[in-house]
């Protein structure tokens, strides 16, 4: 058995660079949504910024769209992860650190480089 | 390592300890992520019910009011009239057939809300009809139609002569059913259909009478609250039930990816 998987060679560095162009963008996008979405948190449960309602709720501040769209944008992101992870054929666990990082504050912006060096590394390895 | 046949390197790849470990895990996070769904949905119509009774509660609260302030007869009747405690004087049409409204207890006990027409003595209403349940009884529905000898005129369901004054919540219209009347009992109380039964003017909406003046002897038990209409789902927690059923999906098919990836490299 040598090192690698001998699948290597069957992945699509054109399909896959494609793919993880996709991934970034939407690494960015979701890791900045959920900045917006954790400093709402923060707003409307720590400090009570929009004060409550008549149920003693509190009320939101930035707006509620704001987890409704990170809920969204989410979706698309697992998307463009799964897609990514399938085609450079990774284990498990890098989707799950993949899925994590879009829920986890700032961990987008930490994965998405690591991400880049794994694509470079695997795809070197696959034409070599 | 022989050639193997697609399939039956996708069952070796997915028999392995640590795929079936992979799919116990994935399968925890698809169930967990359904289950939220569910979760989701539950907490958006418990939401809309809990808003919508706050705000028939709070009108029920306050002391009744004369009927005309809150409806005029042939008038629209708005969801913010639900609930409106009011007060109206008139007297209870002789000569207008009384009906059986069948509707089961919160308890499931069979029986049905007696309706009669009240036409209004006062106001700018007066001489429209009010359509008013008198209150509820419990009965068999396959006894229905021997009670519609008890509500008839001379029965002892009969609608009290004279003048009375009643006191009661507004409610609105419920969809016309097909039921006629016909056998004295009547699928809801739509006052589209009533004005065909009894004539109009009519009011849009009906009154369920908590009080009589003078007391009535009838052995009627006072009507239920009138069933509070929920308002639509929100379609926040709809969408975040929907999104938690998508992330489900997600774990089943990383794990059948990975079984396919596996199985490549055990034929290979």
């Amino acid at each position: 058995m040598t090192a690698l998987p001998p699948t290597r060679a069957s992945i699509d560095a054109g399909r896959a660079r494609a793919a993880f162009a996709r991934y970034r963008v939407m690494a960015f996008v979701t890791g900045g949504m959920l900045l917006l979405l954790t400093l709402e948190m923060v707003l409307k449960y720590v400090f009570h910024a929009g004060g409550v309602d008549a149920a003693g709720d509190p009320e939101p501040v930035i707006g509620s769209w704001v987890a409704f769209a990170h809920g969204w944008i989410y979706v698309v992101y697992l998307v463009t992860v799964f897609d990514l992870w399938s085609r450079m054929r990774w284990g498990a666990s890098r989707i799950l650190v993949m899925v994590a990082a879009g829920v986890v504050p700032v961990l987008s912006f930490v994965i998405e480089p690591r991400a880049a060096r794994w694509v470079d590394t695997d795809l070197r390895a696959a034409q070599a | 390592m022989p050639t193997r046949s697609r399939t039956s390197a996708w069952f070796a790849a997915a028999r392995q300890p640590r795929i079936l470990g992979l799919l116990l895990i994935l399968l925890v996070a698809a169930g967990i992520c359904v289950r939220l769904g569910a979760w989701q949905l539950d907490r958006a119509v418990e939401r809309s019910e809990r808003a919508a009774l706050r705000a028939a509660e709070a009108r029920a609260d306050t002391a009744p009011v004369p009927l005309d302030d809150v409806v005029r007869p042939q008038t629209g009747f708005t969801q913010a009239m639900v609930g409106r405690s009011v007060e109206v004087a008139g007297e209870f049409v002789q000569g207008a057939a009384q009906y059986l409204v069948p509707e089961a207890d919160p308890a499931g006990e069979p029986g049905g809300l007696v309706l009669a027409a009240f036409r209004v003595g006062e106001g700018a209403g007066e001489g429209a009809i009010l359509p008013v349940v008198r209150g509820r009884l419990d009965a068999d529905p396959a006894d229905l139609g021997a009670l519609a000898f008890r509500l008839s005129p001379g029965g002892d369901l009969a609608a009290p002569p004279g003048n009375v004054r009643l006191m009661g919540v507004l409610a609105g219209s419920e969809a016309a059913q097909s039921a006629s009347g016909s056998d004295g009992t009547l699928g809801s109380i739509s006052p589209g259909q009533l004005a065909n039964l009894w004539g109009s003017p009519i009011y849009g909406g009906y009154l369920r009478v908590l009080e009589v003046q003078p007391a009535q002897t009838a052995s009627l038990d006072p009507a239920p609250a009138p069933a509070v209409r929920r308002g639509g789902l929100p379609l926040q927690n709809l969408a975040y039930a929907v999104q938690w059923w998508i992330f489900g999906g997600f774990a089943v098919a990383v794990w059948l990816r990975l079984v396919r990836d596996e199985g490549r490299r055990l034929r290979e």
